[in-house]
């Protein structure tokens, strides 16, 4: 062992030394740096670094001014300290003091580790020096000393100096290596997704692009990478409007709602349009400031082929489905009618109850065309100014046969106030009015069907009142979802398609308007909607 | 004098119903299966009303009409348009813009009304 004095440190060298470990962020070579740098500025020449590894001690480097035999480095190696067991290190961590033991034993301690560790390294004197960040132990300097040479405070002093660096610097050197792990976990996640995801920066260059973006739109990561959003990506809504290319950018796009979702079209590289599912979010950082844009999609190409086909099919099959049905019903007048001769009763009323059967089929084609045209948005609406109180008599008028046939009555209860006329779609407000009263009349067996309308604030209501069978509590929530029909076993004959409400909802929404029901099983129902009075800004219109 | 009428259909179960019941009311019926071949009748046939049913698109409706107005033979055709799918009131507009005298949706018209309807066409 060298025999020379430990030199009053130089702040320089301190500085020097600490500052160097600071700037390490690779956790290895940190470790074996900080015995070095020990070396360099404080002058220390047997030192051993041991690291804390699940709450047990271990060597993990060292610097040394005469190299050990190879197998002190083996016995090293498995000798472990175990914090539980040495109160007095415990302590040194809690305190952050260093312990010098002038003649060090191999009885030191309570843990045998410990007087093993003092026979295999022979220390004349020690120094231990805790690492540690906040109160986590991270490791342990155990320093070899001359006894003859004397430990100022001073020295004392920028050793502890030392210790807080040397903590600090694993501690970042931990975390760093830890958050390098954390990214590249999320990093192997957004390439194995199969949805398309692009990080926008703040000056809307691109940094990244996943593996699923690629794919879908065959750009090489070269001419998309670090490039801005608005040269290489050309994304335009379903309705033409432009989300990024030219002068947008998608961080415009959020700029001020945070938030996109839509569908849209994104072009690839051999300019064919990718149909996507799109969801743009702004990403903003602890402190509130815009951190960039993620965009992400998914390719709906295969989902609106197939959609385009059912729906083609739905139009074609009702459509079609029309031309026969209106013969039968035809022809089957015309023998009612007696224009084929004299027909005896019984096969007039057969033949009237086939009509009826065709009638009914009618109606049911014409509900799931309807249905397939709201889903194709070919449904517009084309507000007229209307007088509706004589426009819903008309209505009323209309349908009191159908409610008479079935010995009920069928009132208006015109509103206590004059109504100026409104704008509204009188196609739609007739669909909706046949359906809702057509229900009623359908539903109730004594009794009948009052329609009211009142006005209120800025909307009319319509309310349709009937005496009939009502409607279960269990059904009401889902009365107005497609193909929902409420089982009604003694009426089986009465079942429609289960779409005749979906259609009126979506036209009173589309009107911008509400609609809402009140029943009780038994006891009648009433169903009610609103018409805005005012004109709705943005009808929703189409075609 | 027996009032003729023109059939433009392509269904032939729709054609046949037809004709069978307006030929009962006692009218003289003929019948094309396209707007094309309607024009050729209309010429020869010099029917009083056209039962327009095939033609759907509102470009061809254009065209149809505007042959028919080209000729002074057969400017003062008049016109009834039959529609598969419901009517909106715009539809209606539409078809009156056009110069047709009313647009029918086929499945509310069993061939009695239907019978009706040209009748009373044709007395006004």
């Amino acid at each position: 062992m060298a025999s020379s004095e430990v030199a009053i440190p130089q702040i320089t060298d301190l500085y020097r030394s600490v500052a160097d470990l600071g700037g390490i962020i690779n956790q290895a070579t940190l470790i074996e740096a900080i015995p070095l740098s020990l070396h360099n500025a404080l002058g220390f020449e047997n030192i051993f670094l041991f690291l804390v590894d699940r709450g047990k001690l271990k060597h993990a480097s060292q610097y040394l001014l005469s190299p050990l035999p190879e197998k002190t480095f083996r016995a090293l190696s498995g000798l472990h300290l175990k914090l539980d067991q040495n109160p007095g290190l415990r302590k040194a961590f809690q305190n952050k003091t260093i312990i010098l033991e002038k003649k060090p034993k191999p009885t030191l301690g309570k843990d045998r580790n410990l007087g093993k560790l003092v026979k295999l390294l022979k220390p004349a004197a020690l120094l231990l020096v805790p690492l540690a960040f906040a109160d986590e132990a991270l490791g342990l300097l155990w320093i070899n000393l001359d006894p003859k040479k004397k430990i100022s405070d001073r020295l004392l002093s920028a050793l502890k100096v030392f210790a807080d660096s040397a903590s600090l610097a694993l501690e970042n050197a931990f975390l760093y290596r830890e958050a390098w792990e954390t990214s590249k976990t999320y990093r192997s996640i957004l390439e194995q997704l199969g949805d398309g995801v692009i990080m926008i920066e703040p000056d809307n260059k691109i940094s990244l692009y996943n593996a699923a973006a690629e794919e879908m739109l065959n750009f090489p990561p070269e001419e998309i990478l670090h490039r801005k959003d608005l040269d290489v990506l050309h994304i335009n809504d379903w309705h033409g409007k432009r989300l990024s290319g030219g002068e947008e950018s998608l961080s415009n796009l959020v700029a001020k709602t945070g938030v996109y979702a839509g569908n849209a079209f994104i072009r690839a590289l051999d300019n064919h349009l990718v149909a996507v599912s799109a969801f743009v979010r702004q990403i903003r950082s602890t402190r509130n400031e815009v951190a960039g844009t993620v965009f992400i999609f998914r390719n709906i190409s295969k989902e609106l082929e197939t959609e385009r086909t059912r729906r083609e099919f739905v139009y074609l099959a009702s459509h079609e489905l029309r031309t026969p049905l209106t013969a039968i019903k035809g022809f089957l007048d015309m023998i009612v009618e007696g224009d084929a001769g004299e027909a005896n009763p019984t096969v007039i009323e057969y033949v009237k109850n086939a009509y009826e059967g065709v009638e009914r089929l009618l109606r049911l084609v014409e509900d799931l065309l309807n249905v397939s045209r709201i889903e194709e948005g070919k449904i517009s609406i084309n507000p007229q100014s209307v007088e509706i109180v004589s426009e819903i008599k008309t209505l009323i008028s209309d349908l009191l046969p159908t409610a008479q046939r079935r010995g009920l009555y069928l009132e208006f209860e015109p509103p206590t106030k004059d109504i100026p006329p409104i704008e509204v779609d009188p196609d739609r407000l007739r669909e909706i009015m046949v359906n809702l009263v057509g229900n009623a009349i359908k539903f109730t067996n004594s009794g009948g069907v009052t329609v009211a309308l009142q006005s209120k604030g800025e909307e009319l209501i319509i309310s349709i009142k009937d005496t009939g069978i009502g409607i279960a509590e269990k059904d009401l929530p889902n009365l107005f979802k497609r193909f929902y029909r409420v089982a009604i076993s003694t009426a089986a004959e009465k079942h429609g398609t289960g779409l005749g409400l979906y259609i009126v909802k979506t036209l009173i929404e589309m009107m911008g308007g509400r609609v809402w029901v009140e029943s009780k099983l038994g006891q009648g129902s009433t169903f009610s909607f609103s018409i805005p009075t005012k004109p709705v800004g943005d009808l929703v219109k189409s075609e | 004098m027996t009032k003729k009428i023109l059939l433009i259909e392509d269904d032939p179960l729709l054609t046949k119903m037809y004709r069978k019941k307006f030929e009962q009311e006692g009218f003289a019926v003929e019948t094309a299966l396209n707007g094309a071949g309607g024009l050729e009748k209309i010429k020869d046939f010099r029917p009083d009303l056209v039962l327009l049913e095939v033609v759907k698109e509102i470009d061809e409706l254009k065209k149809f009409f505007t042959e028919i107005k080209a000729e002074p033979e057969t400017k003062n055709t008049r016109v009834i348009i039959l529609a598969n799918l419901p009517i909106s009131q715009l539809d209606q507009v539409n078809a009156k813009n056009l110069g047709a005298l009313d647009i029918l949706q086929k499945a509310d018209f069993t061939p009695e009304k239907m019978a009706e309807k040209i009748k009373a066409f044709l007395e006004e």
